[in-house]
């Protein structure tokens, strides 16, 4: 029997997993961590506590990073209305929400002892709590619409306006000088806090790609699944 | 500042709890969209026998 109803999309092609992602990515950030705790030396002013920012200067570049993914992702999917950059949006939102959330709570940690307070409404600090709730907003649109297409294009929008946030952020240090002192230098670092910073932020970015095509391969799934069961409610055959 | 290390243990784990949780998550949810995924295509390919 075929239905001459139209056939529900399967939507993107479902990637392979890369479980040798998963495993580098592990190796390598269990691997950083432990050079850059042992080999730094105590910082002259906030002693041991600069390791700390071995893990919340790298999670706040990827959720820079994110941002630039979501932008990228967003814009393709306004231009091409290809479901697939809708995907790639989502997937790398939701890393940014973790690593944006991580930022926030390490630099919180990191402020207590050297700043003597968990919060203050610097402008750094203040940019980045606003991009925390712009992707949270974007997770909470995305799972109260149901209609994809109008699901994709409001992320899509909200996404846009994630990025231009996380451009306010980046440049918040030097728009409204603060407590948050500006970005750093390798000029002005010593070679080893160098070197664990830049390890660290590889380990990130590996993290950061792993949590974006594992959940991009999860959404194909998920689209595809689901259209298959459309496809049987309808009663004719989908070849996903 | 005798209790730097607290919060340096602090920082590492709320990291790895965050990091962790995340890939947990992500797993747990891959292997539910593979199970339903593999599902759809065995009914989509008893269909095919029937017709």
């Amino acid at each position: 029997m075929t239905s001459t109803a139209a056939r529900p999309s399967s939507g993107p092609p479902v990637p392979p997993p890369r479980r040798w992602l998963a495993a580098t990515t592990l190796i390598f950030l269990v691997g950083t961590q432990i050079f850059s705790v042992v080999t730094s030396e105590p910082d002259r002013d906030m002693g041991n506590l600069e390791k700390i920012l071995y893990i919340h200067v790298p999670c706040a570049w990827m959720a820079m990073c994110a941002s630039l993914f979501v932008l990228i992702a967003s814009v393709g999917y306004l231009w091409t209305r290809d479901e697939k950059y809708d995907f790639i949006a989502a997937s790398a939102a939701e890393a940014g929400t973790l690593f944006t959330a991580l930022t926030v709570i390490l630099g919180s940690i990191w402020a207590r002892p050297t700043w003597g307070t968990w919060w203050t409404w610097d402008a750094r600090l203040t940019s980045t709590a606003v991009l925390l709730l712009i992707y949270l907003g974007y997770l909470a649109l995305r799972a109260a619409t149901d209609d994809p297409e109008r699901r994709a294009r409001w992320s899509a929008a909200v996404g846009i306006l994630g990025a231009i946030n996380a451009g306010i952020v980046y440049k918040s240090v030097v728009w409204w000088r603060t407590i948050h002192q500006i970005q750093s230098a390798p000029s002005t670092m010593g070679i080893m806090y160098t070197w664990g910073l830049r390890l660290n932020a590889i380990a990130m970015l590996l993290v950061l790609a792993y949590f974006i095509t594992t959940r991009y391969r999860a959404m194909c799934l998920e689209r595809a699944a689901a259209a298959m069961a459309e496809d049987a409610a309808l009663g004719g055959r989908v070849t996903a | 500042m005798t209790n730097e290390w607290s919060y340096i243990i602090a920082a590492y784990v709320v990291t790895w709890v965050g990091i962790g949780g995340y890939a947990l998550h992500l797993r747990r949810l891959t292997k539910q969209a593979e199970r339903d995924y593999a599902e759809g295509q065995r009914a989509a390919a008893e269909r095919g026998r029937m017709t």
